[in-house]
């Protein structure tokens, strides 16, 4: 899986990607193809190198060098085409030429200025530059010089003579022809030169590309107060948990996110607790914790200890069901298919199931439920289901969101204050009931009485 | 007979050749745009002697152009046309394209993120003088922004070549100062082509509204807007011009100032010349009034008045007297004619040295 898919799947994400401050296109073309990294040591090298810039920027010289880095890199150009063309039996034009000798110019200045750096190593372009600027006036502007040929030079001279006397149009014409000629065999020549060094090139483009993805990140990193997360084979532990997008949304509004603290085990974890108490935005912080842990970035906790997994499975029912046809009963039902096939086939992959089976009748969905959990707790996949049903006797650990505190609350509740009054935090669940306050959030939210009043009576009934 | 040989006859020689400017006056602008009234005014060639006036200060020039231009022969009419030759050390902007298709020697200076249709926007300076197409940014705003960068090369005026045509999305009317070129493919009858001539020298001269309203009015992409007593805009939620009688008086409840991002028809200056108070329109520039001189004229006799957001100075206007078709106007008389409806200086493009 690579960040472009991701983001499609972990909405948080994408969020986070644009919030990543990356100068060139070239660095984001670079981002979006990075993959998903399975193995401890290849996180662990990319966590190391934001370490390692974030180590630079913690020092003043170092933060304005990293800024004249990024000066540099916001005037890179993705050109990837012709570094690709210039490695094949092609001639370059004029404005390839221009492309490459403007981008080895930056390369080597950044090559001098990231010496010693371990993160990211931008090869020595030396020889390019020799070639494109013949002249070494490294100024990023590119014509076949008159120093590549002495005869190209002497022709130019000869015609721009001939042009000042208003010579005859035949012979004018002539030379620039001849001119022409001349130029394209230096092209020809530049072109087969440039050949060799087509992989030095291409090396540079990953580097600048890298380098510009690793100053984002350490950016991002101090900027949003994210940490380093560790290893950890046994369970994931996810101390003061924090969702970015929601907590830039609320301070907005002068208020912050309450974090989290979350830990799972490789069984299923049941979350229960009342409506409007946080359990979705709880899976979403989850997913994108795991996801920016995988593609080595720092990740919106306190503290954080991470098991490593080989995806993520999501069933968070705010897709467009309709629009394929399905009904939002189907389409989770297919989304759970998807996660037991890979489940069975022995994928570590880390599940979080928002309500499920909450759009059918409560009988079998509380029945469903009870499969669902069964089969993971027995195929130890690490799994947060949240559920209204009560009744889940399959063996999993239950978790309960703490939700509406009764002394918090200060005088009239409504739906602008309400979140004001939840506490977000989880505690262990020993009794098997799950929270009745469904109708008092609805009056809360003021729902017109009439309907409140009715449905407490029809509860009323059913309950003797 | 062509017209360049007749001057050459000598009939008169001591008034045919005139020189239309001093170099040292078209520098003070920032930016200067030779509009073409119609195909084959001569547009080209009023360009290309300007180009070989400023041939001595050419590293103070920069030339781009909206649209295609500098094709040897016109892409419409398949009539020849004369070919730009950029002098030496003149920057010139171009299409990648027409880049590569150049017939000088030019050093590369930077190209553009975005593209046009002919491909990104290359900025070069000219080594060795020479020929070469224009084509410059396909929209005023890109236009803009390249007069605004020029700056950081050392540029002191950009010269435009500006098609008036309306199929382009960019509007010459963003530089500061204009010369209009005009002739017999207007018109082969010279009162008409004076009187049409006039109406766009009207239109170019139309009053600039304040500089407090410029600053809002350039942030405003489109809609039909309502300017109130306090300058405050008030979008009208129009979706188009063409909706004018659904609204009815509700127009006007701002009061009488309205501001026309779009085209201005005739259909929208006869619906407002009906209105009971007299309107104030304001429109970004003199390229976006469509309507024909009559609606215009009968327009301002009900008491309505257009201002622009951005006017540009006319220095000169030149004509052509000889139309695509062959036929030929008499120059001097057309030169006198439109000499006296303008109060401008106005020269023959083949003529001028």
């Amino acid at each position: 899986m690579t960040v472009r898919e991701a983001i499609q799947q972990v909405k948080g994400f994408r969020y986070m990607t644009e919030q990543l401050n990356i100068c060139s296109s070239l660095g984001r073309r670079c981002l979006y193809e990075m993959c998903w990294l399975n193995t401890e040591e290849e996180v662990c090298a990319e966590l190391k190198c934001v370490a390692e810039v974030m180590e630079v920027m913690s020092t003043t010289t170092g933060k304005s060098l990293v800024e004249k880095l990024s000066c540099l890199l916001m005037q890179v150009r993705d050109i990837r085409g012709t570094v690709k063309h210039a490695g094949e039996y092609t001639v370059l034009d004029d404005l390839e030429l221009f492309e490459l000798k403007n981008f080895v110019l930056l390369a080597e200045e950044m090559n001098m200025l990231t010496v010693g750096w371990k993160c990211v190593k931008i090869p020595d372009v030396g020889r390019v530059l020799e070639l494109l600027d013949p002249e070494g006036v490294k100024i990023p502007h590119f014509y076949i010089y008159d120093c590549y040929s002495a005869e190209l030079a002497a022709l130019r001279v000869e015609l721009k003579l001939k042009k000042q006397q208003g010579g005859n149009e035949q012979e004018v014409e002539q030379l620039f022809l001849r001119c022409v000629a001349l130029e394209d065999e230096v092209r020809e020549n530049l072109s087969e030169q440039l050949r060799e060094e087509a992989d030095v090139l291409r090396e540079a483009l990953v580097q600048v590309g890298r380098l510009d993805i690793l100053v984002a990140k350490a950016t991002q990193a101090i900027d949003l107060h994210l940490s380093r997360p560790q290893f950890r084979q046994d369970k994931t532990i996810l101390k003061g948990l924090f969702n970015p997008q929601l907590d830039a949304a609320l301070q907005e509004k002068g208020k912050r996110f309450q974090p989290v603290d979350v830990t799972l085990l490789p069984c299923t974890t049941l979350i229960t607790g009342a409506n409007m108490a946080g359990k979705t935005v709880l899976l979403k912080s989850v997913a994108l914790a795991q996801c920016l842990f995988q593609f080595g970035f720092y990740v919106p906790a306190v503290k954080a200890e991470m098991v490593l997994m080989d995806g993520i499975q999501m069933s968070i029912g705010d897709e467009q069901d309709e629009l394929s046809g399905l009904s939002s009963f189907a389409a989770e039902m297919l989304r759970i298919n998807e996660i037991v096939k890979r489940v069975k086939a022995g994928e570590r992959v880390l599940v979080l199931i928002d309500e499920l089976a909450r759009t059918t009748n409560p009988l079998e969905g509380r029945a469903i439920v009870n499969g669902v959990v069964s089969f993971l707790t027995e195929y130890h996949a690490m799994s947060l289901v949240t559920t209204h049903y009560s009744g889940i006797v399959a063996p999993c650990r239950k978790l309960r969101v703490r939700g509406f505190v009764e002394e918090k609350i200060q005088g009239q509740v409504t739906w602008k204050n309400i979140n004001d009054f939840i506490d977000y935090s989880l505690e262990e669940d020993q009794g098997g009931e799950v929270p009745h306050e469904a109708l008092r959030i609805a009056a809360f939210l003021g729902v017109d009485k009439i309907l409140i009043e009715r449905a407490e009576k029809s509860l009323c009934e059913t309950v003797n | 007979m062509p017209i360049s040989q007749l001057a050459d006859c000598g009939l008169a020689c001591w008034r045919i050749f005139v020189r239309m400017f001093e170099v040292a006056d078209i520098l003070k602008y920032r930016s200067l745009a030779i509009v073409g009234l119609e195909k084959n005014t001569g547009k080209t060639e009023c360009l290309n002697y300007i180009l070989r006036r400023v041939k001595g200060k050419a590293r103070k020039f920069a030339l781009t152009s909206v649209g295609i231009d500098g094709e040897s022969r016109d892409q419409v009419c398949q009539t020849p046309k004369p070919e730009i030759e950029v002098p030496e050390g003149m920057v010139f902007v171009t299409s990648e394209k027409h880049f590569l298709e150049k017939r000088l020697v030019a050093e590369v200076l930077d190209i553009s993120e975005e593209r046009t249709a002919l491909g990104r926007l290359v900025t070069a300076r000219a080594i060795t003088a020479g020929k070469v197409l224009l084509s410059g940014p396909a929209d005023t705003g890109g236009l803009k922004l390249l007069i605004a960068r020029m700056k950081e090369r050392n540029i002191q005026t950009t010269i435009v070549d500006g098609a008036l045509s309306r199929l382009s999305l960019a509007s010459p009317a963003v530089t500061e100062a204009m010369f209009l070129a005009t002739g017999a493919a207007v018109s082969g009858n010279i009162p008409e082509l004076v009187r049409k001539t006039k109406f766009v020298y009207e239109l170019i001269g139309l009053e600039e509204v304040e500089s407090e309203l410029q600053d809002v009015l350039d942030c405003v992409e489109q809609g039909v807007w309502a300017i109130d007593r306090e300058g405050k805009m008030v979008d009208l939620h129009l979706p188009s011009i063409f909706m004018l009688e659904k609204m009815g008086t509700d127009l006007f409840r701002y009061g009488n100032r309205l501001f026309v991002a779009g085209a201005v028809s005739d259909k929208l200056l006869q619906y407002l010349k009906v209105q009971k108070q007299s309107v104030e329109l304001v429109i970004r520039d003199f390229t976006r009034v469509f309507a024909k001189p009559e609606s215009y004229y009968a327009f301002l006799r009900k008491g309505g008045r257009i201002r622009v957001v951005h006017r540009s100075r006319l220095l000169a206007v030149t004509i052509n007297p000889v139309a695509p078709s062959g036929l030929v106007l008499d120059s001097d008389r057309l030169r006198d004619v439109m000499q006296e409806a303008l109060k401008l200086p106005v020269y023959d493009v083949k003529r001028i040295k």
